[in-house]
Formats: C-alpha cells, structure tokens, sequence
C-alpha cells in the first residue's frame, strides 16, 4: 500500500469519524430540515470529492467494517431516527458506500396498535426515513429498495410495552 | 440464554393460547347484552324420514338469535312440550313460560338430496302465525337454510332485516415450520362454513367486499416486499391483480357502491395517498395529494370519501368529494381515529379510536358528529359494519394473538366468533346475499 493511500485511507476513516459525530442528533424530534444542512456541510467538507473505487481497493477493514446491527427502532407512531439509530446507519453508509455494489432491502414494521393499513404506510415511512438518512450521506439510491409490512411481521408475537418496542423496526436487510 | 427463555415464554404462551381457542371452539360467548330481551322458544325440529338430519336445524337458528343479543331463546329442557304442528300447540302453556315467540317446524328427506324445511312463528298471546314457510334445499345448504329462516324469523320480529345468511371475509394466520401462513378465508356470518379461497406465505390483508358479494379485493405481497391489489372472483375463483408496484405500497382497496370504481392506497409517487381506478378500463385517478399519511378510503357515496390521514400529526378522519381539495376532518374526539367504515344508509362511520387507553372500535353518527366508544378491549381494530347497520365485526388481539368478535352498533352487546384457529384477523363483512 502506497503512502498516498494510505494517507486516503486515514482521511477517510477520519471524515466518517467527524461525519458520525456530527450527525448525532440532540433527540428524536430532529427534523428533515436539520438532516439536510447537516449533509449538506459534510458534503462541501471533502466527503464527495473522493474516488470511492480507489478507496475500496485499499482493502482496509476499519474503513467499512460488517455493521454490527441491522435493526433501528423508532419509537410508537413515529419515523424519526434516534441518536442510537443515526449511530447503527451510520456504519451502513459507511459500508454501502464501500461496497458499491451491494443492496439493501429497508424494510419498514411497526407494532401491533393501531390501524394496520394506517401501519402500512408508518412502516413504510420508517423505512423511507432510513433512506433519506443513507442516500443523504452518499449512498446511491439505486443501492436501497423500501419495503413495508406495517404491522403483519412482528419480530415479537406479544403485546406489551417490550415487544411492541421491538417491533417498530426496519430490518436492514443485504441482498445475495 | 435470556433469548433462549424468551423464546420459550412465546411458545408458552402460543400453546396456552392454542389450548384456549380449542377448548372453546364453537362455543359462543355472549360478554354484555340487553336487559329486556325478547323471549322466544325454538322447538326442536323433527325429521320425518330414514335416517337422521344433518344437524339440530333450530340450535342453528337458536345460536344465530341469541348472538344478536335481542333475544333469550328458553332451554330446551324448560319447555313442557316439543309441537312441530300447530294442531298440537297449547298456547297457554307458552304463555306460562313467559313467552313472546315461539317457533316449530320439521324437516324431511326430498328426492335427489335435498330436504325442505317448514317453519312457523307464533305469537301465544293472539294465538295467531306471524310466519310459516317452506323452503327447500340441497342437503349441504342445511346451515344456509337455518340462517334463512333465521333472517326470515328476526325480521319478523324486529323489522330489521337479518344478516344470518351473509358472509365474513377474514385471514388466518397459521405457524408453518419455517414460518406463518396467510390464508384468505370466507365463512358464514355464525363463524361456520369457512372456506379457504388464497394462501400465501406473506402476509394478506384488508379483504373488500363488491357491492354484489360476488367479488373481494384484498392485499399480498410481492416476493420484493411491494404490497399489491387484488381482486378475487368468487364464481370463478380467479384471482387478479389490480394495482401494483414495485417498492411502493398499493393496499386499503374499497369497491364504490355503484361496483365500478377501486379507491386504494398508493405511494407510487412518493406519499401514501389515495386513487380510485375505474375497473373497466384501469384507469387511475388520484385524489388525495398530501406528504402526510392518506389512507384506509371507504365511499360514502359513489363521489364521496372518507379515509384516514396523519396530517394533523396523528391519524384522524377525514371526508372528501372526489375532485375536490377541501378535505374536511370529521374526528376531534381522541388522538387517534382510523380505518373509517361506512354504514350502508351513508350517515354513520365506525373506527378505530384511541383516547391514550386501549384501541378501541368506535362509532360516529355523521348527522351530529357524536362519536360513541363501543369496545374496551386492550387493542382492537378493522371494524368492519354489518350490512343492515346492527353489529360490527372486528379483530381483538391480547398476547400477541387475535381474534374475531362481534359487537352491536349500540355497545350494549359483545361477543367471540368461534373459530378453530388460533389466530384471526383483518374481518370484512359481507353486503346482503340475496
């Protein structure tokens, strides 16, 4: 590995770093309109200009390690993302972009209360606020398919406080 | 190992739940009902032939008076006498009981399979016949038999037309090895009969009824995750898909009253919103545009919506003229009302109502906007409205599992669907069947 990649190499790994930290958001009442002038400074701040595919070829874990969830919960009735889920993509983005030719099905759940057609599209709105999230920090849309279940699929066939908590998920989900 | 013991509390609790659905199968359980029922006495049929009938025609009919709540059938063992002809009727005995009604009949063999069934409703006090009929059939219609003379017999009574012989459209899910299956059933409105019409691994959901019962429309999923529209033929069993796709949500259909138009959910441009396609040629029509959630649509008249949407910040009611932009909120009482179904006569709604304890299925009379909570059930949903306005059909989950049950359109009157599955949900019932 040359010095210059190298040197790429860390940059990177410091940028996602700093592009992590600075998209930790105070709770989960952040709107879209914070989202996007986050992402938008990261973008004029050298994430972009990049070669993606000379990064890839470097070949360095630390860059885009495995994600260790891929689940992001959200709390009842709402498709905001949670500092704890913004954390979770956050290794995604970081992998997808990574791996450009990998896909991902988003897909979107909600717990039992309520409506289940009305869940259908919360379920899908989770699913598309995950998207939002991921293609606003540089992955392609064409890498993410939103899907929803509403409430149909829970992860946990129970009703209580607990399982219902479990349940308002999207399942990231890599294709082959 | 705290997974492990996780999971072997939900198998528990499934078997606890799967003994409890068996153990009471068939058996219907009246939770609330009418301090001043009518009293009536359903007197054993006899069967005037060989062998013997395919069942007890009058506990058929008994059972479908009783679940209405509106009447309290007398003990078989009470009576002092079983007459099947009036010849042998004593009134006075009738009126000793307590008695407002009383019903005989008898049953016979006809030639090919068939049986003919006669009934007759008596009123002890004017000692006069209110009804007497014969009606006849093939011996596999016997239960449809009982739930005409049942109609025949409630409306009689009540002047309301009955709704026995009408069906419910449901989905059961059933665990597999590697996972649930969905299977699309219809029964009859008792709970009995049921006959599968699709099975899918994926889930199905929100079955719609055409105006002539002879068509549902309901929602599966692709293999890509996509929900799609169907419409299954009841003569032909076919099954077509009617709205699809990829990566969006096509769901929530609901046939027009005139049968010619499908409003549903889209979010093929981006938002869930509503359309209404025209089912003779397809063509698609968007009615609502909004970035809030649009969804659940049902017609209060052939030109008139009514359907759920987020836009306030939590789902409430709302009503719209297809074509205009002035959608007008019905619901404010509560933080949560959805799924809007209309009742035939147009002017009244039922929902799922959530006031912060419990999801529960509500009623709303659409001339004074009066709305009247009718369940109390920890979480309750997919009211679905009988088609002569009476009782409300819906699912009701506890411990993960659900189930059907019926409640009046007053409140006073609840009870449970038997049904031989374990889990059951997303009810739809049929318009009138004849």
């Amino acid at each position: 590995m040359s010095k210059f990649k190298l040197l790429q190499v860390m940059l990177v790994t410091g940028t996602l770093v700093i592009a992590g930290c600075s998209s930790a958001p105070t709770d989960d009442a952040g709107t879209a309109e914070d989202t996007t002038t986050e992402t938008t400074e990261e973008r004029t701040t050298g994430l972009m200009p990049l070669d993606e595919a000379e990064v890839a070829e470097a070949e360095a874990p630390e860059v885009a390690p495995t994600p260790s969830e891929d689940i992001v919960y959200f709390e009842f009735d709402s498709f905001a993302l949670s500092s704890e889920a913004r954390s979770v993509l956050d290794e995604h983005v970081a992998y997808l972009r990574h791996n450009a030719d990998a896909v991902v099905v988003l897909e979107g759940h909600t717990d039992e209360r309520g409506s289940a057609e009305y869940n259908l599209a919360l379920g899908e709105n989770r699913a598309k606020s995950v998207q939002d999230y991921m293609n606003l920090r540089g992955v392609e849309n064409s890498q993410m398919y939103v899907t929803s279940f509403g409430e149909m699929n829970p992860a946990v066939a129970e009703s209580n406080e607990e399982a219902w908590a479990q349940n308002r998920r999207v399942e990231i989900k890599y294709q082959n | 190992m705290n997974k492990l013991r996780l999971y072997c509390g939900i198998a528990l609790i499934l078997l606890a739940s799967g003994l409890a659905a068996q153990s009471s199968d068939r058996t219907i359980t009246i939770i609330r009902g009418y301090d001043d029922p009518f009293r009536i006495s359903i007197v054993p049929f006899t069967w005037d032939g060989p062998g013997s009938a395919p069942s007890e025609f009058s506990e058929i009919v008994e059972a479908n008076l009783e679940r209405t709540g509106q009447f309290d059938p007398l003990p078989r063992d009470q009576m002092r006498s079983w007459p099947t002809r009036r010849e042998s009727m004593v009134f006075r005995e009738w009126r000793l009981l307590n008695q407002d009604y009383v019903v005989i009949g008898r049953a016979q063999p006809r030639d090919d399979n068939r049986v003919e069934i006669t009934y007759e409703l008596y009123d002890p006090y004017s000692e006069r016949r209110l009804l007497g009929r014969s009606v006849t059939g093939d011996r596999d219609q016997w239960r449809q038999l009982a739930h005409r003379a049942s109609d025949a017999i409630y409306e009689e009574i009540t002047g309301v037309r009955g709704v026995f012989s009408t069906k419910i459209a449901y989905v059961a899910i059933e665990q597999t090895g590697s996972g649930r299956s969905h299977t699309l059933y219809v029964a009859d409105a008792d709970g009995f009969n049921e006959e599968p019409w699709f099975e899918s691994e994926r889930p199905l959901m929100s079955p719609a009824w055409s105006p002539d019962a002879r068509q549902i429309a309901f929602v599966t999923f692709a293999p890509d995750g996509s929900s799609e529209v169907r419409i299954l033929d009841l003569d032909s069993g076919n099954v077509r898909i009617v709205a699809e796709r990829q990566g969006a949500i096509n769901s929530a259909p609901a046939f027009s009253p005139d049968g010619r138009r499908l409003a549903f959910t889209s979010s093929r441009d981006g938002a869930a919103n509503i359309y209404v396609m025209d089912l003779s040629n397809g063509r698609l029509q968007q009615v609502t545009r909004h970035w809030a959630i649009d969804t659940e649509p049902d017609w209060l008249d052939n030109n008139t919506l009514v359907y759920t949407s987020g836009r306030s910040g939590r789902p409430q009611i709302y009503r719209l003229r297809i074509g205009s932009d002035n959608a007008e909120r019905l619901t404010f009482d509560g933080r949560y009302n959805a799924r809007p179904r209309v009742a035939e006569s147009g002017n009244r709604i039922v929902m799922v109502h959530n006031d912060g304890d419990g999801y529960n299925i509500a009623t709303m009379d659409l001339n004074n906007r009066v709305l009247q909570v009718l369940t109390g059930n920890p979480q309750d949903e997919a009211p679905s409205l009988a088609p002569n306005g009476s009782m409300v059909v819906y699912a009701s989950t506890q411990g993960g599992t659900s189930r059907l049950a019926w409640v009046s359109i007053d409140g006073m009157v609840e009870n449970v669907m038997p049904s031989r599955f374990g889990n059951v949900r997303e009810p739809a019932w049929s318009p009138f069947t004849y």
